[in-house]
């Protein structure tokens, strides 16, 4: 049981059934996880769906040299383990770390087949969101696939000052882990663009200086 | 959204060599590289230029940034 007035605050339930949101509140479980803190890890038996409530959570994959990709970052609404959960092999597919600190709402596997077979309006908005995801996965394989790395870059860094996915305090690690390549990579593609003079540094702040060259370079390498 | 964060550059000691070329390169000289690892005493002097970064070998030295438009013309 988790108090009542956290539900119609989560973007993910605010709009669904009174009668919904009750059944939820009965079988929801509230944790809270410090910044850093690991939530789970990749080939753990996956026993239950995660909804964050407040804070943001990194997905990711590790390869065996010990290079991080990140597949998203969730932020209040997002739900995460829904394929494991629902699928034949029920292990975790992919990492998770709290980010910030963070409150996620979890909902085993008996109670969430029980909520999609009584539930319409909570079936529907997982389907939504699961449609979301495959867009972004479509979208990152194409990226990872077809796209040079500095085209990449340069849609990452458009993309943050834009102010899609904002975050401070980017380093060059992160930026790599986001992009599917390592920090020497991004740290020369960021020297030849401030050599092209297409991004300059300044106290703290990287600055875009030429959005039609990179929007050019994001598009067609 | 954190719009003035000045983060402050960091120096992972587990992956630092000792090597100084940070400190060899530093335009400020914010970061001391007399003693056996290097350290950034006072953080001030430090412009984010981000050549530290762009050199170390270990990629031990991660100076944050924040990614915004040039607004100034």
């Amino acid at each position: 049981m988790i108090p009542a007035n956290l539900l119609p605050a989560n973007p993910f339930f605010s709009t669904m059934q009174p009668d919904t949101q009750a059944e939820l509140n009965a079988c929801l479980v509230l944790r809270r996880f410090t910044a850093g803190e690991i939530i789970q890890l990749e080939g753990d038996p996956c026993q239950w769906l995660g909804f964050v409530h407040s804070g943001v959570a990194r997905v990711f994959k590790t390869s065996t040299a010990g290079r991080e990709q990140v597949l998203t970052l969730l932020h209040a609404g997002s739900n995460f383990n829904l394929v494991p959960i629902m699928g034949a092999d029920e292990s975790n597919r992919a990492s998770v770390r709290a980010e910030s600190d963070l409150q996620v709402l979890m909902l085993e596997k008996g109670a969430l087949v029980t909520m999609i077979q009584n539930h319409a309006d909570f079936a529907i908005a997982l389907l939504q969101d699961t449609a979301q995801r495959l867009d972004h996965l479509a979208l990152m394989v194409s990226e990872l696939s077809l796209k040079s790395v500095r085209s990449r870059l340069a849609r990452f860094l458009i993309d943050q000052a834009d102010g899609q996915a904002v975050q401070a305090g980017w380093t060059q690690d992160e930026i790599a882990a986001h992009l599917g390549t390592v920090r020497d990579v991004v740290g020369r593609i960021l020297r030849a663009f401030m050599d092209e003079g297409l991004i300059a540094r300044r106290e703290g702040q990287l600055l875009l200086m030429d959005k039609n060259v990179l929007e050019d370079i994001a598009e067609n390498g | 959204m954190k719009q003035n964060l000045q983060a402050i550059p960091t120096i992972d000691l587990q992956k630092c060599t000792g090597c100084m070329i940070c400190a060899a390169v530093c335009p400020q000289h914010a970061i001391d590289g007399k003693d056996t690892w290097p350290t950034i005493p006072d953080v001030k002097l430090c412009t984010f230029c981000g050549k530290c970064e762009d050199l170390c070998p270990s990629g031990a030295i991660q100076v944050p940034f924040v990614i915004r438009w040039n607004l100034t013309h």
